[in-house]
């Protein structure tokens, strides 16, 4: 017998099922790559010495960039000078932690004055005062600097800072051989740079710092970078940063001077547009033996990848692994690169990493016809 | 019986504690190791007994005793259960309540030497619980049960024994048993869950509280084959830590959110849905071949499971669960 009722009941459900399904279907666009470079960027703080003996000097160098449209306000790089000396379970964020702060993990970190500070101290030590009743009256010298200063005055600026590795540096962990952990602070800031007031109620995890305007707004996201920098200290190892000996287009060394030249994409569509090979060439010397890691199958070597910026085009991977810890060199390591639809000059940044804090970069320019 | 041989190589950063802020990238902290083969060994024995001393009366007494290798330590939890009909025929009235002790083991990295800590036992929770059964029709049935859940011991990563926390509310069910056409309930829990990571520490709701569970079944046979059902659900939003922007790891290059403080401090939105699904079968002989349509979300509700973040967590967009999704399928029986 025919159902009255089965036919429109059915029809209905299965076409409204089929309407939603195709609404549902039309996704959203995501979100932009990190290696889309549009703003103030920091890619990298390489230290000559990633892993240092105490007592050496350490030298930091930051590879950045201002990609802004409107760069009114210039961006400099300020480093703050005092080294954070292994912090609580090597959180960087117990470094400006007032002890107490961060639930039951304070007591260990030791501040160390660098340069001028390190001078200022002791002559508070010695009497001489200052602000607050002394550079560094109390157990945190990031608590008594005063809030509402413009920094830029006492701050050492420019690509790179320089420290001593602290003699006693290196203490004993455990699950993990004795090492030491340094940590350099480091600011991006197209504007006034001071010190933020501390909520006492916001947690462990605060930022130290603040980037404002002139009349003392908070600058955007994209115009500062706030840098934690790390360097190991360890009484019998060592690691050198990765040697990049060229960056590769389809496999053809590049002429750094000269560049990377490219056509234009025509397509309509940016994944039809043609795919450029580029890649970073990274001698074999730059794959070490990595103590840390012995496993039961013996000592493995580091990891070794690429970071790929740029402020023009596209690329279809943020990174590529260069070695691998067991297998050596990766034989496909290319990133594919597109060029954008209008002709225009840019950068590509390579940024090479190994797993044991070392880096190297490659940086060239970019022109599209 | 649980007995679990293993053998492990392990090389993970030192593991957070609840509600810590990201310690940054992965690779950001030399790792930890650790090797060993051993066992998990973790026997248990349980008994009950049902005493019934008189008409209307079902007394439940048990214990429970685990011994956990990891601890070297028993846990004994005795248990009781009890219920008292007040009135045994229609409408039937039973009053009812529960009293108990449970017990569990902490977790094989929280005993770790390396990536744990020395010395823990159990965490432990006090059940406790009473309410009534009220028959109101032949076919309809209230149930209303209030409940406290006391827990003490807890493990808190890295710290020890020190947690504690307690649960309470109210569940309520009305039930209609099944007739000839149809059959539903309706389930709600109203509830309040919060934890302290150590008795210095502030009180915090607990990461998975739900403060309303509602949940509303019913089945319909329309006849000549056809059979329509629905269920309905809604459960206060989950928990979750805004992020925002940072810092920059130089080092490994990569950013660090800004983790809100206090941790899951912010709740999604409520998860609604309603799934619909319609039968029909059909007789052949010794056959019955039944067709159906099951339509998951049937009003593409989008129910936000969660945040995803861009790589500086400038901008964020909701994750969302399975939108709509009907299933065609033909079942046959012997």
């Amino acid at each position: 017998m025919k159902q009255p009722f089965s036919r429109p009941l059915v029809g209905a459900l299965l076409a409204g099922v089929a309407l939603v399904v195709a609404a549902v279907a039309c996704g959203n666009s995501g979100f932009d790559p990190v290696s889309k470079v549009d703003s103030v960027r920091m890619f990298v703080v390489r230290a000559d010495k990633p892993y240092a003996k105490p007592g050496e000097t350490v030298t930091l160098e930051a590879l950045t960039t201002d990609a802004r449209k409107d760069r009114t306000r210039p961006a400099k790089l300020y480093w703050i000078p005092i080294l954070c000396l292994n912090p609580q379970s090597d959180l960087y964020y117990l470094c400006f932690a007032p002890p107490g702060d961060g639930g039951h993990s304070a007591g260990t970190t030791r501040l160390v004055p660098i340069g001028a500070f390190a001078d200022a101290g002791a002559a508070a030590a010695d009497g001489g005062g200052g602000a607050d009743g002394g550079a560094f009256a109390g157990s945190n010298p990031f608590s008594s600097i005063p809030t509402g200063v413009d920094l830029a005055p006492f701050l050492p600026q420019g690509p790179t800072f320089s420290f001593q590795m602290p003699a006693d540096a290196v203490t004993t962990r455990e699950g993990a051989p004795p090492y030491g952990l340094a940590i350099v602070f480091n600011v991006l800031c197209a504007g006034r740079l001071e010190f933020a007031a501390r909520d006492p109620n916001g947690g462990a995890q605060q930022v130290p710092v603040l980037c404002s305007d002139e009349n003392g707004v908070k600058l955007p996201p994209s115009d500062y970078v706030i840098g934690i920098s790390r360097v190991y200290a360890y009484d019998d190892r060592t690691n050198t940063n990765p040697v990049i000996q060229a960056m590769t287009l389809e496999g053809q060394d590049v002429l750094q001077a000269q560049g990377v030249t490219l056509e234009h994409c025509t397509a309509d569509r940016e994944k039809d547009c043609k795919e450029n090979k580029l890649g970073v060439r990274v001698s074999d010397s730059s794959w070490e033996l990595n103590p840390s890691d012995v496993t039961r199958t013996g000592v493995p070597h580091e990891q070794i990848w690429v970071d790929w910026y740029s402020d023009v085009g596209t690329f279809d991977d943020e990174a590529r692994l260069l070695f691998d810890t067991q297998m050596g060199r990766i034989s496909d390591s290319d990133v594919k690169y597109r060029a954008p639809k209008d002709p225009s000059d840019g950068t590509l940044w390579g940024v090479v990493h190994d797993n044991r804090g070392g880096a190297s970069w490659i940086v060239v320019p970019l022109h599209v016809r | 019986m649980l007995y679990i041989p293993y053998s492990i190589d392990i090389r993970l950063p030192p593991l957070p504690r609840p509600g810590q802020p990201p310690p940054g990238p992965f690779g950001s902290q030399p790792p930890l190791t650790f090797s060993d083969t051993d066992a998990i060994y973790r026997p248990a024995i349980y008994d009950e007994v049902e005493l019934t001393p008189w008409a209307g009366t079902r007394i439940v007494p048990g214990v429970r005793l685990d011994y956990a290798k990891d601890t070297r330590a028993w846990d004994v939890q005795p248990r009781l259960v009890v219920r008292q009909d007040l009135h045994r025929e229609f409408p039937r009235t039973t009053l009812k309540g529960g009293i108990g002790r449970f017990a569990q083991p902490p977790q094989p990295q929280e005993t770790n030497r390396v990536f744990g800590t020395a010395n823990l036992v159990s965490n432990v929770a006090n059940h406790y619980g009473g309410g009534f059964e009220q028959e109101i029709t032949r076919q309809l049935e209230l149930s209303v049960e209030g409940f406290f859940r006391q827990y003490d011991r807890r493990v808190v990563q890295r710290l020890g024994n020190v947690g504690e926390g307690r649960a309470f509310g109210l569940e309520t069910l009305v039930r209609y048993k099944p007739d000839a056409r149809f059959f539903g309930f309706i389930a709600y829990t109203l509830s309040r869950s919060v934890r302290k990571d150590g008795p210095d520490e502030p009180t915090k709701l607990f990461n998975f509280d739900q403060t309303h569970i509602l949940t509303a079944i019913g089945s319909y046979r329309l006849g000549r084959g056809w059979e329509i059902g629905a269920r309905f659900r809604y459960v206060s939003g989950s928990l979750n830590t805004p992020q925002s922007y940072g810092f920059y790891d130089a080092t490994v290059g990569s950013y660090i959110a800004l983790a809100a403080f206090p941790p899951s401090s912010h709740r999604n939105p409520p998860f609604h849905q309603l799934d619909v699904r319609v039968d029909k079968s059909w007789q052949l002989g010794a056959v019955k071949l039944t067709a159906y349509l099951d339509l998951y979300n049937a009003y593409n509700q989008p129910s936000i499971e969660g945040v995803s973040y861009n790589y500086n967590s400038t901008l964020s967009t909701n994750a969302t669960g399975i939108p709509i999704f009907p299933s065609l399928g033909l079942r046959g029986e012997l």
